[in-house]
């Protein structure tokens, strides 16, 4: 094989619309027979159906993704439960990919995984770290959405704005976190590996150099999750995903643990309602499930329960970030990852 | 005929024997689950609400619209239990809807 016919292939797959729109490693097939041994799947096995698209995926699709993403076959043990979950029926993969939504799918990693594979877990890894695994397993869940909730590219993503998360969107937990691991939201042993989903917008940055009370920490992120154009405002059941730099984390758990920071945020991130139905961010006759109170204040979820909390990112900068989940994003589905 | 129908099917140029080595990430659509009838046995037109943004307003002026041109519109809209859902995994609405002799319009978005 020479180095003209690999441009060949990856010319070849842009030209059949194998792509996200990068270049992709061509699936070659002693590549994708490896990548399913790692995932130790039968190429056959079909493992899942897409609802209301009647699209069934095998093994050997999934391994021809994640060859073509750029990833190594030691990812294999991130790479089988990430597909479990975005592959689980509460993602609504097909309706996460067809939206007006425009969304991605967010992947978090948390636990020990996270430095035995070496993710990059500092500066930029809100999604925009340039490391391998940070970049090649989050481009593998976007191809999972892309090539699986479009029906292999026949059914047309309809996203209105999009953002650069749906070419790779992944966060890892810092692992000396001041707060418990994030999967433990999820229900699984804080002293597991996990790897976590849901389908999200991009993220907002949220700056608070002067602050060094929880307080000003949490108003601030409050007054970004709140603002009037945050889409969950009228559905109500979507998720929204905080993330405290480690300098803010530092502040914010001085005061308050996880729980607390969700309630907080739950009971000071809101707005009139009148002043939402004033500006056409809730209808003029509202569904019973939106719970609309006119006259009181209204906070874009349901219940603390859709505010998810994790600490990621470098220190030396006062920073944190809010992602706003899909309103058709529940909560986010998480995997156990396998020991090393 | 006319070149305008003819839809080049991409899949064919991966029979192109340089590439051969290659492996589909595509899954593909099963086929012959759903019977699907384009001829509807009732003149009329069935309207179903998928509670989507502005999609009951976009449904009303639809019904209107239509009779105004003289076509007979069911007067109930149909609204989908659950929005977000697919309406096959609603057996509720799918077997009526599957039943259904009329035209079945669903799935307006702003």
């Amino acid at each position: 094989m020479t180095g003209e016919s690999v441009v060949d292939a990856i010319e070849h797959c842009f030209e059949i619309g194998w792509s996200d729109g990068l270049p992709v490693v061509p699936p070659y097939r002693t590549l994708v027979d490896r990548m399913l041994e790692a995932l130790q799947w039968d190429g056959e096995e079909v493992l899942t159906s897409i609802p209301g698209q009647d699209t069934e995926v095998t093994a050997e699709q999934v391994a021809a993704m994640a060859v073509m993403a750029g990833c190594r076959p030691e990812y294999g043990r991130v790479l089988r439960p990430l597909t479990e979950a975005v592959f689980d029926v509460r993602m609504n993969l097909a309706g996460v990919e067809v939206t007006t939504g425009g969304v991605a799918v967010l992947v978090v990693v948390s636990g020990p995984v996270v430095t035995e594979l070496g993710f990059d877990y500092g500066g930029n890894s809100v999604g925009g770290a340039n490391s391998r695994p940070n970049a090649t397993i989050g481009r593998f869940a976007q191809m999972l959405r892309y090539f699986c909730g479009s029906q292999g590219g026949a059914m047309r993503a309809n996203g209105t704005m999009g953002h650069p998360g749906r070419l790779s969107f992944l966060i890892p937990e810092r692992p000396d976190s001041h707060f418990p691991p994030f999967h433990t939201q999820s229900g699984l042993p804080a002293e597991a590996s996990a790897v976590s989903v849901c389908s999200a917008e991009g993220p907002n940055s949220v700056n608070n150099h002067y602050s060094f009370e929880a307080e000003g920490i949490l108003d601030t992120v409050a007054d970004c999750l709140a603002h009037a154009g945050s889409t969950s405002y009228y559905w109500h059941h979507g998720l929204y995903l905080v993330v405290l730099g480690p300098d803010h984390a530092e502040t914010v758990s001085q005061r308050f643990s996880r729980d607390q920071v969700r309630e907080y945020l739950y009971e000071n991130a809101r707005r009139p309602t009148d002043e939402l139905a004033r500006l056409g961010r809730i209808v003029e006759n509202p569904r019973a499930e939106s719970k609309v109170v006119r006259g009181t204040l209204r906070s874009p979820v349901d219940n603390p329960g859709l505010l998810y909390v994790v600490e990621a990112g470098a220190p030396g900068g006062r920073f944190s970030a809010v992602v706003p989940g899909w309103v058709g994003s529940h909560e986010f589905i998480s995997r156990r990852v396998a020991d090393a | 005929m006319n070149s305008r129908y003819i839809v080049e099917d991409t899949m064919d140029r991966t029979a192109d024997d340089r590439y051969a080595d290659l492996v589909s990430p595509m899954p593909r659509a099963r086929s012959g689950r759903y019977r699907i009838n384009f001829r509807p046995q009732l003149r009329e037109v069935v309207l179903v609400d998928n509670d989507k943004p502005n999609s009951i307003n976009i449904i009303r002026a639809t019904q209107t619209e239509l009779r105004r041109r003289g076509i007979a519109v069911r007067e109930e809209i149909i609204k989908r239990p659950i929005g977000r859902d697919p309406i096959d995994t609603q057996p509720e609405l799918w077997g009526p809807l599957s039943r259904e002799r009329a035209l079945v319009l669903d799935g307006v978005n702003d």
